[in-house]
């Protein structure tokens, strides 16, 4: 994790955030595009920025996932053979 | 309270041939619930394609933000319906995670599903409305 800088947003009312212009020249973020928000612990939250489409998003992850019998079959088959094994990294 | 499984999470693809029918459904369907059980299968059909656990995790945020925004609320899995699960693999042929997924779709209020899956017809105990 990168925290070469840090920059302070305050909530305002209806939880409007404003992206601090540090952050928004650091990364070329536009309006439209998405914020994800991973909770990480009661008061820390990981955002990722992802383009407006985020449709688009999904089939980038996604899209070689098919859902036929073979490939539940395989997923299953990969849940019971890795579900007691540590992922490494 | 129609219930979607991993059909319809994997049709919020953009290229999806059912995406533009998913979101059609949160029109027609004002009040749909999500199968906890789906997130789990998606999570490991992701995992048998080698995906990375931080890719797995941003596409499952993703789907719960999608579906959170749109007021899909979610059927959370207990023990009990995963005795069902196992239940239900005793009398019917059927994959692990569709069982888990029914078990978990009998616990919505109206017990409809939002599926083109046949398989989930084998106990009758749940509606299939076709997604189109």
């Amino acid at each position: 994790m990168c925290a070469q800088f840090m920059s302070i947003s305050r909530i305002r009312p209806r939880y409007v955030v404003t992206l601090p212009r540090s952050v928004r020249k650091r990364r070329k973020v536009k309006v439209g595009d998405n914020l994800v928000w991973l909770p990480l612990s009661e008061n820390e939250f990981l955002t990722v920025v992802l383009p407006s489409d985020r449709y688009k998003v999904l089939d980038d992850i996604m899209g070689d996932v098919q859902l036929t019998p073979e490939a539940k079959l395989a997923a299953e088959e990969s849940y019971f053979a890795k579900a007691d094994k540590k992922v490494t990294h | 309270m129609p219930v979607i499984e991993s059909e319809f999470l994997l049709a919020l693809r953009a290229t999806d041939p059912k995406h533009k029918a998913a979101l059609d459904a949160f029109r027609r369907f004002p009040d749909i619930e999500v199968c906890s059980a789906a997130f789990l299968e998606i999570a490991w059909l992701l995992r048998s394609k080698g995906k990375r656990p931080g890719e797995i995790s941003l596409a499952l945020s993703l789907l719960r933000g999608e579906l959170e925004t749109q007021g899909v609320e979610e059927i959370p899995l207990t023990a009990s319906q995963i005795a069902r699960a196992h239940d239900i693999l005793t009398r019917h042929a059927m994959t692990f995670f569709d069982a888990l997924i029914l078990a978990n779709a009998e616990e919505s209020s109206d017990k409809r599903m939002i599926s083109n899956d046949a398989s989930f017809d084998a106990t009758h105990t749940v509606q299939r409305v076709m997604l189109k």
